[in-house]
């Protein structure tokens, strides 16, 4: 099998332009900047979550790996500490919320990276681009949260008897669990990211066959003969 | 007169009732969608990786397939290292030396590039000749592509720790499925003109 030229031309066009932007975003603050917009679309999102729950998404500066931390806490949980504070004569409490570390980058960042690759590698005039991009954006920017979303509820689940909040049925958390195992993985992004791209610029690709040679033969006898 | 009115009033009722409803307008942007051959094509082929995703998170598959797989490349990729002089050691998943260890775990398996070719010939309008021809190159390439990474990942451990991370994350990932999306489109540019208008893709 022989790679064609233009599938060689377009795939060093794709590198160039993945690591030009890889190198923007690694040196000139692009991870930063997406890690903050990705803590403020969540925190617009799930600040509050679900039955009185509540989501704290703030900077994570202990780890290297980690970008974010995710603290939860909720109503349920500050009422019930309140009140056995009370029992015991006590003004103050303290509780304890649940912490986990996220790297945005890896979660959703390098998705939105690759996908910009691919639709500026593609040979489609710029309003096709711009469309896509838009368009793209739009349904990564939904499965980021959607992703997010699952991930916070299976974390709310795990500690249902402490936040009264996601689901208490064991079957349910195993399913969530079993979704989040698939959602999560940072692969699924970037088939999502790939499947967008093919749907919004190869729209125009017809993959009709053509005409076998045995129908071009029949073509051309039924001509001689009328 | 009340009549009348009634009567008049029914006319433009009946027009409006001839305006699609939202299942019919969503029926017809579904054909429209449909109509076209690619658009069906990716849509299989989106069916079959949730199958595949669906199946492969199960515990049994991981352990029966999931698991023995990555212990495979592990050992081929501790052979490779040897014959290069890195002297490591492998146990289940795990490469390892005094300098450095990498573990193969999901996603660098490359069983989800495998799945992503094996998902898209079987969708795609060829012979079954041409896919198991296609599926032959498509898996050594992929397999040689995933012991190729999991070797210069533990090579830039090694001489380019700081590096390792962009190279795990940032760059082997997008190049191992970039590189699945071209075995693929050169497989499609290998068969022949009269199945496939090339000129189009």
């Amino acid at each position: 099998m022989k790679i064609s030229k233009p599938i060689i031309k377009h795939f060093f066009l794709f590198l160039g332009i993945y690591f030009v932007l890889l190198i923007c975003v690694n040196f000139g603050g692009g991870k930063e900047q997406f890690a903050n917009f990705f803590r403020s679309s969540s925190s617009v999102f799930y600040q509050s979550f679900g039955d009185g729950g509540a989501v704290e998404i703030k900077p994570s500066k202990k780890d290297k790996l980690f970008d974010t931390v995710c603290i939860l806490t909720s109503k349920h949980q500050k009422n019930k500490a309140l009140a056995e504070a009370r029992a015991k004569g006590l003004k103050k409490t303290k509780i304890t919320p649940v912490k986990f570390p996220l790297n945005t980058w890896n979660m959703a960042g390098l998705s939105f990276l690759f996908f910009i690759s691919l639709i500026f590698a593609t040979p489609v005039d710029w309003k096709t681009k711009l469309k896509s991009l838009l368009i793209g954006f739009v349904l990564l920017y939904a499965f980021m949260m959607a992703k997010m979303g699952m991930s916070l509820l299976l974390k709310f689940s795990i500690y249902y008897e402490r936040f009264g909040v996601g689901f208490e049925n064991k079957y349910m958390l195993e399913a969530i669990n079993y979704l989040n195992n698939i959602i999560g993985i940072p692969f699924v992004s970037l088939i999502l990211a790939a499947l967008i791209w093919l749907f919004l610029c190869f729209k125009k690709v017809s993959l009709k066959p053509k005409p076998t040679s045995v129908e071009e033969e029949t073509v051309v006898e039924t001509a001689t003969v009328s | 007169m009340g009549n009348k009115e009634t009567t008049e009033n029914k006319e433009p009722n009946s027009a409006i009732s001839i305006t699609p409803t939202l299942a019919e307008r969503v029926a017809i942007a579904y054909k429209k969608f449909n109509s076209q051959l690619i658009n069906r094509l990716l849509l299989r082929f989106m069916g079959l990786m949730a199958l595949f995703y669906l199946l492969w998170a199960t515990p049994l598959i991981q352990k029966t397939i999931i698991a023995p797989i990555a212990q495979i490349y592990a050992h081929i990729s501790g052979a490779i290292l040897n014959l290069m002089g890195y002297g490591v050691k492998v146990n289940e998943d795990v490469i390892t030396s005094t300098a450095f260890s990498i573990s193969i775990k999901n996603g660098c398996d490359g069983i989800e590039g495998l799945a992503i070719f094996l998902c898209a010939i079987a969708i795609y309008p060829a012979t079954l000749q041409q896919k198991l021809k296609g599926l032959g190159y498509g898996i050594l390439f992929l397999v040689v592509l995933n012991l190729f990474r999991i070797v210069t990942l533990y090579m830039t451990g090694i001489h380019l720790p700081n590096l390792f991370d962009v190279m795990h994350e940032s760059i082997w990932q997008i190049l191992f499925i970039a590189l699945t999306i071209v075995a693929l489109f050169t497989w499609i540019d290998s068969l022949p003109k009269t199945q496939i208008d090339q000129n189009k893709l």
